[in-house]
């Protein structure tokens, strides 16, 4: 009996097996299918992270327009991979978002067409993300245009903030101001924490920590992304400055946390601080034990300064509907897109000509942007994305060691190694 | 004289058409082997001799490949912790699955429900088996923490994950309550086929459960235990869903299995023809140790 139903369970398996073959066909089917003229559904790749905003701009242009565009969200993890077997196929989707480290490696890999005649006929150009637009530009070309707008600044609980007695309207000056801070609420019970701190993600940690490092006027790359910098002084500083968090209490001592789950715990209001991206806006909403402040991320010493992430979006190599794909990018570049759709999402435009949102934590947010710097390296996804890439060592090694500046100075040339190979 | 030469020439002839029946019964299977295994493995083999990019045209390059294996630290890193973790799951598979199988192995009340409940885990896909327990693993909303504690568990935070060795030991857990099951029912189908009689004659002779086990089912299990080391022998080495979906290799890639720097090659930094390399490298090595595990586990001839 035992026997028949384990194969029974075994045909079932095969079946289902099949079933998820014959599904992978289709959609593989579907996914190369671009059109070959006006009309057919135009296919469309974005991260789970921006899935948000996508899926609000595909419902809005699908419910007002007649040549449908078709959205597959994609798991961030697994997003390169995904693109790298597509490409390997020339199953590319016409519509592909990317995020905005990984532009310059999809520009060198000719994964996107070369937009610029269309880019450059756009009157708001000007206006649009300009650090976007670098990353995904190479020899006066631009390749592709910005989608969303992720920045990271520090995002604090104000009601926590007054209890421990701190003026949340007052900026945070350094890293030490940051600490002192953090340790107060900290103290006000056990289930509180000052600074939330997810360390096991050295994506996460480079969003969050290299604007410590640029606000100290220093650099974590070189300007052409083939060296590491972060055995500089202000980066040593601003390790140094975390080394001490996660030792006094200030920072909690969890160190498997990669940053995914950050915002929930944030919403639950036992958090001081978070250093996180705007998505806090869409994902936690005020309640009476949490209010949200945003200000800029200092440095160790003084000084501010953001990490301009996101998605930019562009139209691959293989599709074969090119005009049809860049009526819906120019769309959702324009008013409708950047103000309405985006000011109801509370998310940043990527337009500077562009207000959407009375909220001053938007208005804090965009004032921020001007000291807003995107790192430009081919190799960002595996030195630094990558868990088993080496920067997640060395990050951990000088957050948690007795020693930041060994730690550094003893790991850079594996992250300069890790960035230059072939 | 002529009858019988008709009659040889009628059995080769009859031997002829039950070959061709024979390779007509059996040509789908191999045609499935073909497709899924043999050409596949070819294609593997060639792609580990080339430098095989992506995107791009792959250019032949010798064994550059495989010598680049002994430069790999990760992979290298990985071999020990792999190693280690095969021979932890396949000892302890060896002693779970066979205790619950024992304790299962008679026909008394409920003891149906008992069997179906060991062996239902093995129903969960492994990849959705480890995101499940990656969740009760977690610190902040698992339920697992909370439930440890008000059983008495010491307060303070339980780092499921927090150092390698607390990520290989919960790792296993969730591992052995998904395959328990499952090589407890090859135990059971191997405890079935023992002849009543001979434990009859074992009793009759006086044995106790000890000696019972010991000079009567355990010999009589040589085969079953043969299988359960070669799957789980095999699976430990393999092993790549619970790390690469609950510990992503960390912390500081002290839980990266072999295929997990394999894959690393492939999918992230697309190096192909290397990550081939690594596979057919691991295929060798898998045939070699399953083929000691057959020697050493061979029936041998009874003495005189």
């Amino acid at each position: 009996m035992m026997i028949r139903s384990i194969r029974k369970a075994a045909a079932a398996g095969a079946a289902i097996a099949a079933g998820a073959l014959l599904l992978s066909a289709c959609s593989g089917g579907s996914s190369g299918d671009s059109g070959s003229g006006s009309g057919e559904p135009i296919t469309m790749w974005t991260r789970d992270v921006t899935a948000t905003q996508s899926q609000a701009l595909v419902d809005a242009w699908n419910s007002s327009h007649d040549q449908k565009v078709k959205l597959t969200v994609v798991p961030a993890a697994n997003y390169l991979q995904k693109v790298g077997v597509a490409a390997g196929a020339n199953d590319l989707p016409c519509l592909m978002a990317s995020d905005v480290v990984y532009a310059p490696n999809f520009v060198q890999k000719g994964l996107w067409n070369d937009i610029s005649d269309k880019v450059d006929s756009l009157s708001f150009k000007d206006a649009l993300a300009p650090g976007h637009l670098e990353v995904s530009s190479k020899d006066g070309k631009t390749y592709a245009v910005p989608h969303t707008l992720a920045i990271s600044a520090i995002f604090q609980n104000d009601v926590l903030l007054e209890k421990a007695g701190i003026d949340p309207t007052a900026p945070v000056k350094s890293l030490a101001e940051f600490d002192a801070n953090a340790q107060k609420v900290a103290a006000l019970g056990s289930d509180k924490v000052g600074f939330l701190f997810p360390s096991d993600s050295a994506g996460t940690l480079s969003f969050t920590m290299f604007p410590s490092i640029w606000a100290g006027g220093g650099e974590a790359l070189s300007k052409d992304g083939t060296k590491s910098l972060l055995d500089s002084d202000e980066s040593i500083a601003t390790f140094a400055a975390y080394n001490k968090m996660a030792k006094d209490g200030s920072a909690p001592t969890s160190k498997t946390a990669t940053g995914a789950t950050r915002n929930d715990v944030f919403a639950k209001g036992n958090v001081g601080y978070v250093l996180a991206s705007n998505a806090v806006l869409q994902g936690v909403s005020d309640s009476d034990s949490v209010k949200i402040g945003v200000q800029a991320i200092p440095g160790a010493e003084g000084g501010s300064a953001t990490f301009l992430g996101g998605d930019v979006m562009g139209i691959s190599s293989s599709c074969k509907d090119v005009d049809g794909a860049w009526d819906f990018l120019k769309w959702s570049l324009g008013k409708e897109a950047q103000g309405d759709i985006y000011g109801k999402l509370n998310q940043l435009p990527v337009r500077s000509d562009i207000q959407n949102s009375d909220d001053p934590r938007i208005q804090a947010l965009v004032d921020i942007i001007k000291d807003g710097r995107t790192p430009y390296s081919l190799r960002y996804a595996e030195t630094f994305n990558d868990p088993q890439g080496p920067a997640l060592k060395v990050f951990r090694d000088a957050l948690f060691g007795d020693d930041p500046a060994a730690a550094l100075k003893a790991g850079n040339q594996s992250i300069t190694d890790s960035l230059n190979q072939q | 004289m002529t009858a019988t030469a008709t009659s040889r020439a009628r059995s080769a002839a009859w031997k002829r058409r039950q070959r061709r029946l024979g390779l007509t019964y059996s040509s789908p299977a191999m045609a499935f082997v073909a497709v899924f295994f043999i050409i596949p493995l070819c294609l593997a083999a060639w792609m580990s001799l080339n430098d095989w990019p992506l995107i791009g045209t792959p250019t032949f390059n010798g064994g550059a490949n495989y010598l680049a294996i002994g430069q790999n630290q990760l992979f290298l890193q990985s071999i020990l912790f792999t190693v280690k973790w095969a021979v932890v799951t396949t000892v302890l598979f060896l002693f779970v699955a066979l205790g619950i199988a024992l304790l299962v192995q008679n026909a008394r009340p409920g003891v149906g429900f008992f069997r179906t409940a060991f062996l239902l885990p093995a129903a969960v896909g492994l990849a959705s088996c480890s995101l499940l327990f990656l969740g009760l693993y977690d610190n902040d909303f698992g339920p697992l923490d909370d439930l440890m504690h008000a059983l008495g568990w010491p307060a303070g935070r339980i780092g499921f994950l927090d150092t390698g060795d607390a990520a290989f030991t919960w790792v296993m857990v969730m591992v052995m309550w998904r395959f328990a099951g499952f090589n407890m029912i090859i135990f059971l189908t191997g405890l079935q086929a023992i002849p009543t009689e001979v434990y009859e004659a074992t009793r009759t002779d006086g044995a106790n459960w000890w000696q019972t086990l010991r000079y009567v089912t355990l010999p009589m299990l040589r085969p079953t235990i043969l299988l359960i080391l070669v799957l789980s022998v095999t699976g430990g080495l393999l092993a790549f869903e619970p790390f690469y979906v609950i510990t992503q290799g960390g912390p500081n890639n002290s839980t990266v299995t072999m295929v997990m720097s394999m894959f690393r090659e492939a999918f992230t930094l697309f190096h192909l023809g290397n990550a081939a390399a690594i596979a057919i490298t691991l295929m060798i090595v898998l045939v070699i140790v399953n083929a000691l595990q057959f020697f050493f586990f061979r029936e041998r001839e009874e003495r005189p």
